[in-house]
């Protein structure tokens, strides 16, 4: 369990020790600070909605059959959800770990600024 | 820039030597000259911005061997792991070898292998997310493990088996030519620990020093057709007529008597038919599944679409208006269980979207995208048949042509994602795959799962509502007969032209009919029996609960025959890749490894399968 939770951990990305020792605590200080902390927030929801659309755009199906597994009133709809179901853990993982390896690249030990947080969205190192 | 030590070797460093225009194969040696635009960039390694300053920077290098000097202490493999950091199960380069001879008298080749940065690369088209690329900078094909998901495609298709997939980190690595030390002027690493100057590189088709010979061609070496690749070898020393490779493949190499090439041919060795049934199981299970289940879901919706129009209307949506839109729902939640399955077998799943990035060249890129399409159209399809309601606020007449038209697109999009399908098996380097039984079979399994899906929920149903189900089942199973008659055609003809040649198709037949082989005379005694069934039935139109039941059995027949056949299909393939050593390399050691949980040890240098 705890190797688990420690693959969802981050790497960290330590300030080089090669920079003055002001440097790095200007940094420290500026990365804590309530408005970054509110841009990562903001930049791990835009990453959450990059994500969730994304793979809505591939799986919509999924979340079909959860519906009418749930609401159809035929003989059975209810089969639909054991396929549905295992079906939709497995894309809550994948999406969740995308939204983290995301994170990690972009976000995480970065100091960001409030006019490039779209920056987030665009494509990763795959994109040619 | 790579550190070049004050007391560097003379032997470590590239010799400045003139190069031929072209190599053998046509293709221009000085890869600048033809791609200025690709000229005086940073090659960015770890970061750096600088251009290196060797002056054959844009010629295609390429690995020297004499087979004549190895003696496998394996130094290469050694300075080729420290080099790169790799754990103990991976391995950029190995030293395998190949015996022959009679005792006193034998004689024994070691070959050292890592990438061949080939001309014509396969990696590379083959790699769905283009992870990719051969550079203009020494011709190196390079490959980048933050953009490759883990499929394994490479693996497949590389003769010389250099893309190594790592089943810890679940991605793909393989040899980057050194390109740090090449920029400074330095030679591989591999290449500056041979101990007997055995590896050699530099420019290719130049000589290397105290070299003469540069062929393409040593017992066990793969075509060199397939990809053209940049290696060339010395081997002087003459060996007996036949060679045998040292790990587990059923393989031996003859000297061909006009040509003097050493051919595969197969090892027998009056084994016995067995079961198997411990190593049917593979990686590959989920693709077992995956493939099945796809070639079934489109199979039945064909039957269900098309089924109308050609007049059977016991399978028209007004015919059956709850169990209709049922089955379409059944169909969609298991094409989205093989989905989930196939995507869960990557090695990365969450970077799935990157399967569409190469569909220029890829054909799981088109496997992918052809399924994509195909699954979409269906809930689409499905969707607007099962609730029109939903839709009201559209013209009644624009309904039904969405509905139309997306069973249609569904209709195109799904035997074009199979023969897609079929393509990705179509490599050179596994003979066992590259045959057209591929795509007999998974259009046999499409007809005959497909057809057989549908008619047993309308049997069902029919029955319970107290309907005649006889003429549907007899329609119905002319398709299945059709598809399981389509695979024993291709099987037979399969088995025919393997046993005919003498390369690695031919080993992995030797291994179906012996390590599987009582597996392999049930499933084509099962297959022709349920040929046999399915046609009776057809004829004999059995009635009642009795009949539904002779059909289940029959159903249920048909679906193990697939699922072993399936099975078979990927537990038997055996890729052209250079011989192993006992040790390394080797199947048979990989297995006992595993069995026995020597490979919970890390030094033992097998993983444990994690994916």
């Amino acid at each position: 369990m705890r190797r688990f939770a420690a693959g969802w951990h981050c790497p960290p990305k330590p300030v080089p020790a090669s920079k003055p020792a002001l440097v790095r605590a200007v940094y420290h200080a500026l990365y804590r600070s309530p408005h970054q902390r509110g841009l990562r927030l903001a930049a791990g929801t835009l990453l959450m909605l990059k994500h969730a659309l994304r793979g809505a755009l591939f799986s919509w199906p999924l979340y079909v059959l959860l519906l009418v597994g749930m609401l159809a009133p035929w003989p059975g709809a209810s089969w639909l959800l054991a396929i549905a179901l295992p079906g939709l853990l497995v894309s809550l993982y994948i999406l969740l770990k995308g939204v983290h390896d995301d994170y990690c690249r972009l976000v995480h030990g970065e100091i960001l600024r409030s006019q490039a947080l779209l920056a987030v969205l665009r494509p990763g190192p795959d994109a040619r | 820039m790579f550190p070049v030590r004050p007391d560097e070797p003379e032997y470590a460093k590239l010799p400045e030597i003139k190069a031929p225009e072209a190599n053998r194969y046509g293709k221009k040696i000085d890869i600048g000259c033809e791609h200025k635009d690709l000229t005086g960039k940073s090659l960015k390694i770890n970061g750096d911005d600088g251009i290196g300053s060797n002056p054959d920077r844009y010629k295609q290098h390429g690995f020297y061997f004499t087979a004549d000097n190895c003696i496998a202490c394996h130094a290469c493999e050694s300075a080729c792991s420290e080099k790169n950091d790799l754990p103990a199960h991976l391995a950029f380069r190995a030293v395998g070898y190949v015996e022959g001879g009679t005792w006193p008298i034998t004689k024994r080749v070691n070959v050292s292998m890592a990438c061949n940065h080939c001309d014509d690369p396969v990696c590379l088209k083959g790699c769905p997310t283009r992870a990719y690329t051969k550079f203009a900078e020494y011709g190196a094909v390079l490959q980048d493990p933050n953009i490759c998901f883990g499929c394994g495609y490479c693996t497949w298709v590389c003769p010389y088996n250099a893309p190594q997939l790592d089943p810890v980190k679940g991605q793909v690595e393989k040899c980057n030519m050194c390109v740090d030390r090449l920029e400074v002027g330095l030679k591989p690493a591999c290449v500056s620990a041979c101990l007997a100057g055995a590896l050699d590189f530099g420019i290719i088709e130049t000589t290397p020093e105290n070299r003469h010979q540069t062929k393409t061609a040593i017992p066990g070496f793969p075509s060199p057709e397939i990809t053209h690749p940049n290696i060339r070898f010395q081997l002087t020393q003459s060996l007996p007529r036949e060679m045998t490779r040292a790990d587990a493949v059923p393989l031996r190499y003859v000297r061909d008597g006009q040509d003097q090439e050493y051919k595969p041919q197969v090892r027998t060795e009056n084994r016995e038919r067995e079961w198997g049934m411990a190593k049917l199981s593979t990686r590959e299970n989920p693709l077992v599944l995956f493939t099945l289940a796809s070639q079934a879901v489109v199979g039945a919706f064909l039957a269900l679409f098309l089924g109308p129009l050609l007049g059977l209307s016991e399978l028209a949506p007004a015919a059956h208006p709850l169990a209709y839109p049922a089955l379409l729902f059944a169909l969609l939640g298991l094409e989205t269980a093989a989905l989930v399955v196939s995507t869960m077998h990557l090695g990365k799943p969450h970077r799935f979207y990157r399967a569409f990035n190469n569909l220029r060249y890829s054909p799981v890129s088109r496997e992918v995208a052809g399924i994509a399409v195909f699954y979409n159209l269906l809930g689409v399809h499905t969707l607007l048949t099962a609730f029109p309601g939903l839709f009201a606020f559209l013209p009644p007449a624009l309904l039904a042509w969405l509905t139309g038209a997306s069973g249609w697109g569904a209709v195109v999009a799904g035997p074009v994602a199979l023969y897609f399908m079929h393509a990705i098996y179509r490599v050179p380097a596994r003979p066992f795959w590259n045959h057209w039984q591929v795509l007999t079979s998974f259009f046999g399994s499409m007809f005959a799962l497909g057809a057989l899906t549908v008619s047993l929920t309308y049997a069902a149903v029919s029955l319970a509502q107290g309907k005649p189900v006889t003429e549907l089942l007899g329609w119905l199973a002319w398709p299945v007969v059709f598809g399981l008659a389509l695979e024993a055609v291709g099987l037979w003809c399969h088995a025919r032209d393997l046993k005919r040649r003498g390369d690695e198709g031919a080993a992995s037949h030797y291994e179906q009919t012996t390590t599987f082989g009582k597996t392999y005379l049930a499933r084509n005694i099962a297959l022709l029996f349920a040929i046999a069934a399915t046609a009776a039935l057809a004829a004999l139109r059995p009635d009642g609960l009795a009949g539904l039941a002779l059909w289940v059995g029959a159903a249920l027949l048909i679906v193990v025959t697939g699922t072993v056949g399936r099975m078979l299909f990927y537990a038997l393939v055996i890729p052209t890749t250079m011989p192993g050593a006992f040790f390394w390399r080797n199947k048979a050691f990989q297995e006992h490894a595993q069995k026995t949980g020597l490979a919970a040890r890390p030094q033992t240098g097998v993983a444990l399968d994690a994916h």
